[in-house]
């Protein structure tokens, strides 16, 4: 399995495997792009690692729970921390996730 | 899609609807929170204290942050919180459908250093809370609005009277309040100051002759006349009056829709008073019918248009190879971005081996019949910098078109989400 590491503004570096990653289309993008993306690392520069942190938790949660009938598991809800909200709205624009 | 053609209910909440929720949640909390505490319920300490719990968030990102909140629809009093109190000078919502008359005022109120505002679908803007945006925004040079229709005549008028001398850019559409006596109080009190102007799809405007009989800035740089309510109410003359005013100075000109007009429009006006004109940026031509290939050649061989980075000939029939030749041979070939060739019928395969625009970046090519996957290879071998062409109805594409890398093709019949 492939993984692709993000890399945030103040260069944190987080691995996810590409399954996870291709949750959202701009990073699907990227990763099947003809550019240097595709060598498996993904810097973005507007995220700090912070809004990155909270970002790969959601893709981890999406790609858990999408395919989960919710009358036979329970799922938990995602918690927004409350002080980046406005800046994850941008990030998860941007990332159309 | 597939879910729901599973009967499928659940799916994981987005991120930005997540967010969205908490940030409204909060907002809403704040005031709660404030209106319990009488001592401290003063508007700016809850805008500063919104800012506070949500995390700050840059002067340039408010303009994303209105779009992200534009496209998940959820721009409402509560969120548009956000916005106050803020040094913004220019502010665009792509969807206020769910703002109050109540919200637009304290917009006015809490932003007073607004110039450029644009509010697309504004609905509920009624009389009252656009003169007090006229009222209080004492630096408001450039209004667009798109659906105001509770507005009606008696506040048009005293709401231009109100602009008087320093509105310049104005712009607005889908309204049928709108009519010939409040466009009249438009140019008697702003005319001189406008540089730019815009109707669109306004159902009770008919006395569009008037326009040239005030325009006369000597900066005029825009001008936009959309799907007129009657397609006789916008005639060549009316145009080639307009560009005696105007023509000189004008950059962009967009005359979507006006299904009356005819080549004497491109001979008579844009040839004879264009000529010495070397700044028009952008072109729109959509569904003009009546326009000939002889004109266009005509136009595109006599005026020269060194700086047109858009031209849009979308579904004007009538239009052949000769035309988008002629193009190719103007001063615009080296200039242009985007083109839009939808539904030109006529057109063969033989103009795209001949069309090179060598900076062109989006191509518009749906239901072109000829266009097939040798087509389309060609196009993107001639035109190097090309990132988009669309394609939608174009059946003759196949899955195996060669596509090259950096190139995005959107419609083709074979391609699923």
């Amino acid at each position: 399995m492939d993984i692709i590491t993000l890399v945030s503004k103040d260069n944190v570096e987080f691995e996810v495997p590409k399954e996870v990653i291709i949750i959202s289309q701009t990073l699907k993008a990227m990763v099947d792009s003809p550019f240097i993306e595709n060598s498996g690392k993904i810097t973005l520069t507007n995220f700090d690692s912070p809004v990155l942190a909270v970002i790969v938790d959601y893709l981890n949660y999406n790609f858990k729970y999408k395919d989960e009938d919710p009358t036979k598991v329970d799922i938990p809800e995602f918690e927004i921390p409350t002080e980046l909200s406005l800046e994850l709205l941008l990030a998860a624009d941007y990332l159309n996730i | 899609a597939v879910n729901i053609l599973n009967k499928k209910t659940f799916s994981v909440p987005s991120l930005q609807y997540l967010c969205i929720t908490n940030i409204s949640k909060n907002i809403l909390r704040i005031q709660m929170e404030s209106e319990e505490n009488e001592t401290d319920n003063s508007p700016s300490v809850i805008y500063s204290r919104v800012r506070k719990t949500l995390g700050g968030i840059s002067l340039d990102n408010l303009t994303n942050l209105s779009n992200a909140l534009s496209k998940n629809r959820s721009l409402n009093d509560q969120t548009l919180q956000l916005f106050l109190r803020t040094d913004l000078q220019s502010l665009t919502f792509h969807d206020c459908s769910k703002i109050s008359f109540d919200g637009y005022k304290s917009l006015a109120i809490f932003s007073p250093n607004i110039s450029h505002l644009s509010l697309q679908m504004c609905g509920q803007l009624n009389n009252e809370s656009l003169l007090y945006i006229a009222e209080k925004l004492p630096n408001l040079i450039s209004l667009k609005l798109d659906g105001p229709f509770l507005i009606n005549e008696d506040t048009w008028k005293e709401f231009f009277q109100a602009m008087k001398g320093r509105l310049q850019e104005f712009h607005i559409s889908n309204t049928h309040r709108f009519n010939d006596s409040s466009l009249q109080s438009l140019l008697t009190n702003c005319a001189s100051s406008l540089v730019s102007l815009g109707f669109s799809r306004l159902d009770t405007l008919s006395n569009y002759s008037l326009l040239p009989q005030y325009l006369n800035n000597k900066e005029f740089h825009t001008l936009s006349i959309q799907y007129p309510y009657n397609e006789q109410d916008v005639d060549d003359e009316v145009i080639i009056n307009l560009l005696g005013q105007v023509g000189s100075t004008i950059k962009h000109i967009n005359l979507n829709g006006c299904q009356n007009l005819t080549d004497s429009v491109l001979l008579n006006g844009f040839c004879a008073l264009l000529n010495g004109n070397k700044g028009i940026e952008s072109l729109s031509f959509s569904e003009l019918d009546q326009i000939t290939d002889d004109g266009l050649i005509y136009f595109f061989s006599q005026v020269s248009l060194p700086n047109l980075k858009d031209c849009n000939l979308q579904r004007c029939l009538k239009i052949g190879d000769m035309a988008i030749m002629e193009l190719v041979l103007n001063e615009a070939k080296s200039s242009l971005l985007h083109l839009n060739l939808n539904s030109l019928k006529e057109l063969s395969s033989a103009v795209f081996e001949a069309m090179s625009f060598p900076n062109l970046e989006t191509l518009n090519i749906g239901f072109i019949p000829c266009i097939d996957d040798a087509t389309i290879e060609t196009i993107q071998k001639q035109n190097e910098k090309l990132k988009i062409i669309e394609v939608f109805g174009d059946n003759k594409i196949s899955a195996t078109a060669e596509v090259k890398k950096g190139v995005t093709l959107i419609g083709r019949q074979s391609d699923n989400i």
